[in-house]
């Protein structure tokens, strides 16, 4: 069984999912903050979709992680995902309303971006909904610049999906 | 005050209004997205229209008038597939494009405002470029105008670095600038 790295941040803690945190994710997903990701979710679909992100650890080791805040509570996940319908390895964030207006996503994300960086991921995007500007404006604050030329996740357009590219590591010094 | 027609709605009727979203024409740039509006984009609508950079448009207009504006810029899309395009940047609302026909007009107009936090980063010029590609090689107009005051000599030398060609309107000294699909090429 392959051990989920733990990520300590300045605030806040990334680890391995537990099934209360994929069933929150559920709710989330059947609701309407699901809209950017194609949704709301049905919860059978919604709960195989979050399982297969825990189950990349295991098979390409590397997947979503729970983000929790200092005082244990659950506010989303982060995590590096490149299921087969995607053309690159995507830094990608899903957050529970709790957890708005506090700069975790920006915290979490950069973290995952950086434990990717430090294993070799040089390449490394993230697929947002045109519509979804807080995705947008969180990418630019990671530091991502759009990518027109960048393929597209099998299925997907250019009117439901733009790629952001993340600087290399190297480009961040 | 903010009326409960100003905000996004939440269920059933918000996503499809997003799906409607979705169906009209998004341009791509470098860095920016110009979309049709969303009902989110009218509070940085009104921010330019009330205030002392809404002069050009007819304003400084009230609270209601940018509402009445705003909502029947938006209107135009279905009706004619064009007209009020928000400039999205990362997030971000940076101004609008405003392409086609005014009321009284005889011929299609290309407008643009932006946010002030927006300027002084070749954001007009970028968003101007597309929208003028789209005009002539996706609405199929040979030609557009501009009407610019005199006394604003960042939009005059925009249109000069776009390739316009410039008129003196009337005594009160506006600019009509005119931009030909050849020379946008």
């Amino acid at each position: 069984m392959t051990s989920i790295p733990v990520i300590k941040t300045e605030r806040l803690v990334l680890r391995a999912q537990t099934l209360r945190d994929l069933e929150e994710l559920c709710d989330l997903f059947g609701s309407d903050r699901a809209r950017y990701m194609g949704g709301p979710i049905p919860r059978k679909e919604a709960w195989r979709w979050l399982a297969s992100e825990v189950a990349m650890w295991s098979l390409m080791g590397h997947g979503a992680w729970a983000i929790e805040d200092g005082d244990g509570t659950f506010l989303g996940q982060v995590g590096l995902l490149k299921p087969p319908h995607f053309p690159e390895l995507e830094l990608g964030w899903t957050l529970l309303q709790r957890a708005e207006g506090k700069g975790y996503a920006t915290e979490a994300a950069g973290a995952a971006r950086d434990w990717a960086h430090e294993r070799g991921h040089t390449a490394i995007v993230s697929y947002i909904d045109p519509a979804n500007d807080r995705s947008l404006a969180l990418a630019r604050r990671l530091g991502a610049v759009p990518d027109p030329q960048a393929a597209l996740p099998e299925g997907e357009t250019r009117a439901e999906t733009v790629v952001y590219r993340h600087p290399a590591p190297e480009a961040r010094q | 005050m903010t009326y409960p027609c100003e905000t996004p709605h939440v269920g059933a009727a918000a996503l499809f209004a997003l799906a409607l979203h979705r169906q009209l024409p998004m341009l791509t740039t470098d860095r920016l997205i110009l979309r049709s509006p969303r009902v989110t984009d009218f509070e940085t609508y009104a921010g330019i229209v009330c205030s002392e950079r809404g002069q050009h448009m007819s304003g400084p207009m009230t609270h209601e008038e940018a509402w009445a504006d705003f909502a029947r810029m938006t209107s135009v899309w279905p009706l004619h597939g064009h007209r009020l395009w928000t400039i999205g940047h990362a997030g971000s609302i940076a101004g609008f494009v405003v392409l086609g026909f005014d009321p009284e007009a005889t011929e299609p107009e290309f407008g643009f405002m932006l946010t002030a936090e927006a300027e002084g980063q070749g954001i007009a010029e970028e968003a101007a470029r597309a929208a003028l590609a789209h005009a002539c090689e996706t609405l199929g107009w040979s030609t557009l105008i501009s009407y610019i005051a005199t006394g604003n000599t960042r939009a005059l030398a925009l249109a000069a670095r776009l390739g316009a060609s410039f008129y003196t309107r009337d005594l009160s000294g506006t600019v009509l600038v005119r931009y030909r699909a050849e020379a946008n090429a």
